[in-house]
């Protein structure tokens, strides 16, 4: 199996490198000269951090509640925030159309109520939307793994000392639980980085990613050069990140 | 003067009973011991003093104020915990800090009064350090610093100790002994260790299966257990049934398995079923035709040397083996086997009603 991924890995490391079998960084200065992948690049940075915070804010009050559940009710929880893994990014990206789109849930909703209606796909809106969407559950466990964690003693002791449920949370919990949130970010922040069919599906001409643009070069231009150069950077970042990652998860515990 | 007391309170997890209808008064200023086997309910019972755990049924008062249904925060308790729970993301001071910040003292007066328990757990130097900077009895006394910073008239204390060796667990208990002696602070301390207990309560609160079983100063606890219960929990016994041959205005006489038992005169009528105690210290070596009130002869079985005692097994010529122990000294008994003859003064005989359901 790692032999039938090693091999295409390899593939591309040497095709970024060579032009016909010469050796060369052409591929690598064209890029980073080419206003088109310096744009890209930008928009899926942005994206990337934007939807990895998002499902970060969105994410933590789930954690928190669900780790203050009874391991019965807990479960249950958990299979609710894992129901959408299971399901195909294209019939996700598909609802999204329908709650989001013109003729959608939300803006029917609003001609109805002879509202103002708002564009939400095929542009930012619906990219981001998605993605945090795609992101959450990812979010989700390094936090709620960190707050389990945490010694329930800590805020028994803080109560019998007099302290609120709000004091508790942010002298306690919150710092306590900076491992997790960083985990967390570098989880999403390295998924998002590879995000393909979401811009795709729900993006418009300005959203286009890193993964889409390496689509654009091995099909309309069949520039593979160019493609493999890009993969190798994207593999290049999240290796980095996913590292950082280990370490983070190295210095979790404190006693 | 009261500063807690428990009327009727029960505490049900479902069908187990982890506290009987238990009704229990702390005086101000003594040290309450709650000892018993785990799962007896000490846990459970000093969560409901905190607040932490509401009560099935019951009322709890703490200085006179019913309380059932105040929340933890507002009771102005201490508490200190078996595995420290300080906050490993703070230093020492401002663990120490942090009770003084709920209560919004001016930051001038938190350093001095930070500054002025740590001096007296003995940690001057170390507010700056984080408590896994620290080793497990300086986490320990920060804790109880913690505790002592805001002066809470009431402390919590549930196997505060369980978690240190033997050594630093003794030293710790001398200090605690003396912190409550010098502060006059009311402790309720949950324990499982009987010498422990021992050497720190004023009274222990002797808890078996959510009831309690004796509630006592040690002395009475340990010379005058009420239940076999008790007499085992606390030292070491030998138990025998018996019945009630004789009862005067002098002695108690019984009949059991091994003889002839003589015991100080009791309220149980003749006739009657009883237990009879007697601690392994108490029971000695008779020299040939020596009287003491109780004599058996028997064949020594075992001897095992534990440091400074020495306990020997005997096997009475009826009946089920029964424990001694002496003073270790250099001419103890050989060890092996042989017939001995042993004995006890009749007032060394404990007689322990058999109370039905029990
Ligand atoms: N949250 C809970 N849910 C269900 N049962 C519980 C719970 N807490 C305690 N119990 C039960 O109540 C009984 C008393 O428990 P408790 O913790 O008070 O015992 P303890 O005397 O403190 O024991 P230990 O010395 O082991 O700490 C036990 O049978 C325990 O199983
Ligand atoms: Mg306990």
């Amino acid at each position: 199996m790692s032999l039938g991924f090693i091999v295409p890995l390899g593939f591309i490391f040497f095709r970024s490198f060579t032009i016909d079998g010469v050796f060369t960084l052409e591929g690598f200065r064209s890029l980073l000269t080419s206003p088109l992948f310096v744009r890209v690049f930008w928009t899926t940075l942005e994206i990337s951090l934007i939807a990895s915070i998002v499902a970060l804010a969105v994410g933590y009050p789930v954690a928190l509640h669900i780790s203050r559940q009874s391991e019965r009710v807990r479960s249950l929880y958990l299979i609710m925030v894992l129901l959408p893994f299971w399901t195909s990014i294209l019939v996700k990206s598909y609802a999204f159309t329908v709650i989001l789109g013109d003729a959608g849930l939300i803006n029917t909703a609003l001609r109805a109520l002879r509202l103002p209606q708002f564009e939400m796909i095929f542009n930012r809106f619906g990219v981001l939307a998605a993605s945090t969407n795609f992101l959450v559950p990812f979010a989700v466990f390094p936090i709620l793994a960190n707050l389990l964690a945490q010694d329930p003693n800590l805020g028994k002791a803080a109560e019998v000392m007099g302290a609120g449920p709000l004091r508790i949370f942010w002298r306690i919990t919150f710092p306590l639980s900076g491992s997790g949130v960083l985990a967390g970010f570098i989880l999403t922040f390295v998924l998002s980085l590879g995000l393909f069919a979401t811009p795709a599906l729900l993006g418009g001409r300005h959203d286009m990613m890193m993964a889409n643009l390496i689509d654009f070069y091995t099909r309309d231009t069949l520039n593979w050069n160019a493609a493999s150069a890009i993969a190798v950077i994207l593999l290049f970042t999240s290796a980095v990140l996913l590292l950082l990652l280990n370490r983070v998860r190295g210095t979790e515990k404190f006693a | 003067m009261t500063v807690v007391e428990l009327k009727g309170v029960s505490r049900k997890y479902g069908n187990i009973v982890a506290l009987d209808c238990l009704d229990l008064v702390v005086e101000k200023g003594e040290f309450l011991t709650l000892l018993g086997p785990s799962g007896s309910g000490k846990t459970t019972l000093l969560n409901i003093i905190a607040g932490m755990t509401p009560p099935s049924s019951g009322r709890v008062e703490i200085d006179g104020r019913d309380v059932t249904d105040m929340p933890t925060r507002q009771r102005g308790l201490g508490m200190v915990f078996q595995n420290y729970a300080l906050m490993p993301h703070m230093t020492v001071f401002d663990n120490i800090a942090f009770p003084l910040r709920v209560r919004r003292v001016r930051e001038q007066e938190i350093r001095i009064r930070v500054a002025e328990v740590l001096d007296i757990v003995n940690l001057r130097d170390l507010g700056g350090r984080k408590p896994r900077e620290l080793s497990g009895g300086q986490q320990q006394r920060v804790a109880i610093a913690r505790c002592l910073v805001y002066k809470p008239s009431l402390i919590l204390m549930d196997e505060p100790l369980g978690a240190l060796d033997k050594k630093l667990r003794e030293q710790l208990q001398l200090e605690i002994k003396r912190l409550h002696s010098d502060l006059g602070v009311t402790v309720v301390y949950v324990t499982h260790d009987q010498e422990e207990a021992l050497t720190l309560s004023d009274r222990i609160c002797l808890m078996n299966t959510g009831r309690i079983e004796q509630l006592g100063t040690p002395h009475e606890l340990y010379f005058a257990p009420e239940t076999v219960f008790g007499a085992q929990f606390l030292g070491e016994s030998n138990v025998l049934t018996a019945t009630v041959s004789e009862s005067s205005s002098e002695e108690t006489v019984l009949r059991c398995s091994v003889g002839t038992i003589r015991a100080p005169t009791t309220s149980v009528a003749t006739g009657a079923e009883v237990t009879i105690v007697v601690r392994p210290e108490n029971i000695r070596r008779l020299a040939p035709g020596e009287c003491i009130g109780n004599e058996l002869s028997g064949e020594l079985i075992d001897t095992t040397f534990v440091g400074g005692v020495t306990r020997y097994y005997v096997r009475p010529d009826n009946g089920s083996v029964l424990v001694l122990k002496e003073l270790t000294n250099r001419t103890a008994w050989a060890a092996g086997s042989g017939k001995v003859r042993i004995g006890w003064s009749a007032e060394h005989t404990l007689v322990i009603q058999n109370i039905a359901g029990r």
